[in-house]
């Protein structure tokens, strides 16, 4: 049987006394389009960042294609494909100078690097502006240089940390043929969104983490059955195909649509 | 709606401003490293105020005796020193900051003249105001005991001149906001300030050779300068000396006429800030591009303009990558041209004519070895702290399948070579003005240079990793961690007493063929240390990551 692309064992992250991620055991299937999704501060950044070498784990393992990544981060890394948080951008180089750096760094030979990067240049409409500095890009080009640098060397696996924001809606489309095409080439793609209409398109599987633990893992199909068979979710939505906010709210915001009228702001206009 | 029925006052609401930036200030106290910053901090501040205190108290001292002798012409000095530090030293210093933190008060409720308050108070705090205002006070304290009858007018003048200093500095500082919003506006304003430092240099050197022949147009300008301020501030008190305080209300309406004139232009500015001027938006507007049929890029055009690879995978890469950030970074390229102007301005001034023969003026073997280690000081920090203008790109030296020991190896490689560039250059422009150096002299320099250069490499790669400091492109405000400035600091100093030593003692037996010896066997037993140590880096790296990412990837507020 064919070990799993990502696999943690375990996984926790503590800053003082703050357990951020929790004893996390995670395993995402090659080839599948898995979201990420979370409340704020539930430790997806955290997540994601340990998986990508980013950060430390304060316990437990990562094994990427096999390979534990704290004992092999280079051949990991070799075929991984990152958009972080913080888009990781030098920005005084133009779009393609950044590029074929990316390229080159990722072990491409001057050639190929080049190409590829005209190619995605052109893929993302960026190269229509040669000598513009990233600095002076907008945040959706921003986006989408980071996409197409962490794309250039041909990963297996990418990790998107909220790939969408702030990418227009023509882009946003293009950039999703992309990805599952991807996909469809047996590629993983890790994604973290808040736009959890985007996540419930794109992804066949889904995890769920709350307050630093694992809450919820499987596919789209599993999770409903699993929320529909609970007793978290109302009689209206009982009989129809529940959405993937729905399931969302059923696993980590139970109570938070309940409040009582005295208990709101009645000082609100 | 209750609790919210009128407005504050503009007592009030500058106190609650004032409570904020105190809260502000204790909660960044919170972590060690800011806890060691406030300490530098202090440590500059009680320098900076000794020097200030200093100077005021000789700016005292001289106005009290010449105004004893009745000599008001001294008074040009602390005058003009007070308008040109208040004015120039900030703006050095803070170099091309976009925006004031207190703008974004804006989006409160804040009345206008709270508003305008809150900018002049900004003003005054600022050490050089604090500085400049720390003299004028000698100075009226000076004149009121030597001359006690002027102590009204020494008052009124002086404050008037202290006014007018205080607008006319947040008028410039508002005006420049507007103007350095654009990204190449504030390069170019870098590249001035550093240009007009060095013109001092350059402007001695031409004193002493041509300072006669330019005298007469010098003094043909000497009535215009009547009308300015610090002049206007000594007519007013030398004029109420010897006819009486009448006399001086003239020069005192001319000093309030600038002070108004500057006021306006300040609350113009203000006026279009508090309306809702984005200067983001101004600076986005200005570097949007035009539509326009711009080519495309093609892979051959990339490929053009990449340099030749002539070192081996990623690290040709990063090695080309940081020649790039040199060429689009205005205030670190000026840096290198600085020692070649200042020593250029140094070996014209010594090597005149005019100027006697002494150990180092007239002697190559000397000045060749003195110019390499002056600029061998300023470029080599670039070494103490590689990572100051990655920002958020550090990220993908981390992500990127590639050692640290290779991204320190390119940054060095890097370093090596602007040293190697600026030697060079300095060879022939110390032949050219003086003489050129003896084989052994240029062989012992280079040998030194390469000792030298790898200690750096070899303290700096740590220091980079352990204490790094994130610095902005296009301002010349760039202060390192406490612990880069004083190991910089101190093995800077070790390293030159240790050449200098050596080529002294070398000089000193006749036997200069010693010192490119010493130096080999030196760089020789230092390039295996540092081999090995390159290794280790990675680890550290891998330890360090969190400080370097959350150091550097991230913008200081």
């Amino acid at each position: 049987m064919m070990e799993p692309a990502i696999v943690t064992e375990n996984l926790t992250r503590r800053f003082g006394d703050l357990v951020a991620v929790n004893q996390m055991n995670l395993a995402v299937d090659g080839g599948q389009f898995f979201g990420f999704l979370g409340p704020n501060g539930a430790g997806k950044s955290t997540t994601i960042k340990m998986l990508t070498g980013l950060l430390a784990p304060s316990s437990g393992r990562i094994r990427i294609l096999g390979a534990d990544l704290q004992q092999n981060p280079v051949e990991v890394k070799r075929q991984v494909g990152v958009v972080p948080e913080e888009l990781a951008l030098f920005d005084r180089l133009t779009g393609a100078e950044f590029l074929v750096f990316v390229g080159r760094m990722y072990g491409l030979d001057r050639a190929t690097a080049t190409q590829r990067t005209a190619e995605l240049l052109d893929f993302m409409q960026l190269a229509d502006r040669p000598k513009t500095l990233l600095t002076d890009y907008s945040h959706g080009m921003k986006k989408k240089i980071a996409l197409a640098a962490a794309v250039i060397h041909g990963p297996k696996i990418l990790f998107l940390d909220e790939p969408f924001e702030g990418v227009d809606a023509i882009a946003a489309g293009t950039l999703k043929a992309m990805l599952t095409r991807m996909t469809d080439r047996g590629a993983t793609i890790f994604l973290t969104s808040h736009v959890l209409e985007i996540v419930e398109r794109l992804c066949s599987h889904v995890a769920i983490i709350h307050r630093g633990k694992l809450v919820a893992q499987g596919s789209l199909e599993e999770l409903r059955a699993g929320v529909a068979a609970s007793a978290h979710v109302g009689d209206a939505a009982a009989g129809e195909k529940l959405t993937l906010e729905q399931i969302f709210l059923a696993i980590v915001g139970p109570g938070a649509s309940e409040r009582r009228p005295e208990e709101e702001l009645s000082w609100l206009v | 709606m209750a609790g919210v029925s009128r407005l504050q006052g503009v007592g009030g609401q500058i106190g609650v401003i004032a409570g904020l930036r105190w809260r502000v200030f204790c909660n960044t106290l919170r972590s060690k490293g800011s806890r060691f910053d406030m300490v530098g901090l202090v440590l500059v501040g009680s320098i900076f105020g000794l020097f200030a205190a200093g100077a005021g108290l000789g700016l005292g001292i001289l106005t009290y005796v010449f105004a004893r002798r009745g000599d008001f012409e001294i008074l040009l000095v602390p005058f003009w020193l007070v308008i040109l530090f208040w004015q120039f030293f900030p703006v050095l210093l803070s170099g091309a900051t976009t925006a004031f933190e207190y703008r974004q008060l804006l989006r409160f409720p804040l009345r206008f003249p709270a508003f305008f308050l809150l900018t002049i108070a900004y003003g005054l705090f600022d050490p050089s105001a604090l500085a400049s205002l720390l003299w004028l006070a000698c100075v009226t304290v000076g004149l009121w005991l030597a001359r006690p009858d002027l102590r009204i007018v020494a008052l009124a003048v002086i404050g008037a001149f202290a006014l007018m200093n205080l607008l006319l500095n947040r008028m410039a500082f508002a005006w420049l906001e507007r103007l350095l919003s654009r990204r190449r506006a504030r390069e170019v304003m870098v590249a001035l300030f550093l240009l007009l430092m060095v013109s001092f240099q350059l402007f001695t050197a031409v004193g002493r050779r041509w300072g006669r022949q330019l005298m007469p147009y010098l003094r043909v300008a000497q009535p215009a300068l009547q009308v300015l301020p610090p002049h206007l501030a000594r007519k007013g008190i030398d004029d109420a000396a010897r006819t009486g305080g009448r006399a001086a209300i003239p020069p005192l309406l001319w000093l309030g006429v600038y002070a108004v004139g500057f006021g306006l232009l300040l609350e113009r500015r203000l006026r279009a800030q508090y309306h809702g001027e984005d200067l983001q938006e101004f600076a986005a507007a200005g570097a949007a591009v035009r539509p326009r049929a711009a080519p495309k890029v093609s892979a051959q055009k990339i490929s053009a303009a990449s340099a030749r690879a002539w070192l081996p995978g990623p690290l040709a890469g990063l090695v080309e990558k940081e020649f790039r950030y040199l060429l689009r970074n205005t205030a670190a390229g000026l840096t290198l041209v600085l020692p070649l102007i200042i020593i250029l301005a140094i070996s014209l001034s010594w090597g005149s004519a005019r100027q006697r023969p002494g150990p180092i003026s007239r002697s190559p073997e000397m000045m060749f070895p003195g110019a390499v280690a002056y600029m061998f000081l300023i470029v080599a920090q670039y070494a103490h702290n590689a990572f100051a203008y990655e920002g958020a790109g550090i990220q993908l030296l981390f992500l990127a399948p590639v050692r640290f020991r290779d991204v320190l190896l390119a940054k060095n490689i890097f370093t090596g070579t602007l040293l190697v560039i600026e030697t060079l250059l300095l060879w022939p422009l110390v032949s050219l003005t003086i003489r050129p150096p003896s084989l052994l002299t240029l062989a012992g320099t280079f040998a030194g240079v390469l000792f030298a250069a790898l200690i750096h490499f070899l303290v700096g790669n740590w220091l980079s990793l352990k204490f790094p400091r994130r610095f902005e492109f296009g301002q010349f405000k760039r202060r390192a961690s406490g612990m880069t400035i004083l190991f910089g600091f101190v093995l800077q100093f070790a390293l030159v007493g240790m050449v200098a030593a050596v080529l002294l003692i070398a000089r000193g037996l006749g036997r200069m063929w010693l010192a490119p010896l010493v130096f080999a066997a030196l760089s020789v037993a230092t390039l295996q240390v540092y081999w090995v140590t390159l290794n280790s880096y990675d680890d550290l790296a891998v330890r360090e990551r969190e400080t370097l990412i959350g150091q550097l990837a991230r913008p200081r507020t």
